[in-house]
């Protein structure tokens, strides 16, 4: 009976670790998912940012030229 | 005993790794029959030796990627909705011992399950939360997969702007430069109207200006790509993998 408790016990145990395994899993993927996310808003924003200053520079530079 | 104790563990255990599994149990009693499933690479494997000699526990694996775990046993009847794993256990327990009751129960589940699956699938309330589990994790690689594909895209996009950004900047240089030369000239001349000398000077100080702001943020964007393709390396890694 005890054998069979303690076996029971340790399947249990298994069974909660398993658990946390698709745990750290699941937040595993979640941080992953985070960052790529993170990287492409930051570099979106960035592009962004390029693009209206080299059109203003382009401007700049169109009338330096006529001058 | 211990015959039991260990037929459990391995019960246990294999049902906790199939995932999956739907965990059906039919709950219908009888004669004492315990059928549990699981594995599909097991094949079939029939498992006799129960101590009291009169049931039989048969471990299948259907083989389809979906293994089914069936609970039958004479206790069923007094059941409600407990998982296919206990079910299980219990048929090794008592199923043989009180194989001979019959009694149907669809089972009322376990909190949390949705009512609608607790009544077409009695029983089912672990391997339900193992499935939302298994499909949210689904969803997760999926969501990962899109981001990382549209990552790479914005960052091609972004690699190819900072090369003609990279461009333009000495252009706009060499243009800058120019016009310098070109006011100096002009401050030589005692004719030249002072106004508009002052008005060049500010335009070429703006377009300075300009060039050192768009370098920044270039050199802001070269940081973002080195981060960026630090990203896509292990994911990179993985792809072959899977």
């Amino acid at each position: 009976m005890k054998k069979t408790l303690a076996i029971f016990a340790m399947a249990a145990l298994a069974t909660g670790f398993m658990g946390c395994d698709n745990a750290a899993e699941q937040e595993k993927l979640k941080t992953d998912i985070s960052k790529v996310e993170s990287s492409s808003t930051a570099l979106d924003s960035t592009l962004g940012a390029v693009q209206q200053t080299s059109q203003e520079l382009d401007e700049l530079l169109n009338e330096l030229k006529a001058e | 005993m211990i015959k039991t104790g260990v037929l459990s563990l391995a019960l246990l255990l294999f049902v906790a790794n199939t995932g999956n599994a739907q965990g059906k149990s039919d709950l219908k009693g009888g004669k004492g029959e315990v059928k549990a499933g699981g594995n599909p690479d097991q094949g079939k494997t029939d498992l006799k030796g129960n101590e009291k000699g009169n049931g039989k526990t048969d471990l299948k694996g259907n083989g389809n990627g979906k293994p089914e775990l069936k609970g039958e046993h004479g206790k069923a009847g007094e059941e409600h909705g407990k998982s296919g794993e206990e079910h299980g256990n219990a048929g090794n327990d008592k199923g043989h011992e009180e194989g001979e009751d019959e009694g149907e129960n669809e089972g009322k589940g376990p909190k949390g399950t949705p009512p609608g699956l607790a009544k077409e699938h009695p029983g089912q309330g672990h391997a339900y939360g193992r499935e939302r589990k298994a499909a949210s994790m689904e969803i997760g690689e999926e969501r990962l997969k899109a981001s990382t594909e549209e990552h790479a895209e914005i960052l091609n996009t972004v690699k190819t702007e900072v090369s003609a950004q990279d461009q333009k900047i000495a252009d706009a240089k060499s243009v800058i430069e120019t016009a310098k030369a070109a006011l100096e000239t002009l401050k030589g001349d005692k004719k030249a109207d002072p106004a508009v000398i002052a008005a060049r000077e500010a335009l070429i100080a703006k377009a300075v200006e300009k060039v050192g702001v768009l370098e920044s943020q270039v050199a802001t964007a070269k940081s973002l790509i080195q981060t960026a393709e630090g990203l896509l390396k292990p994911a990179a890694a993985e792809a072959p993998a899977h």
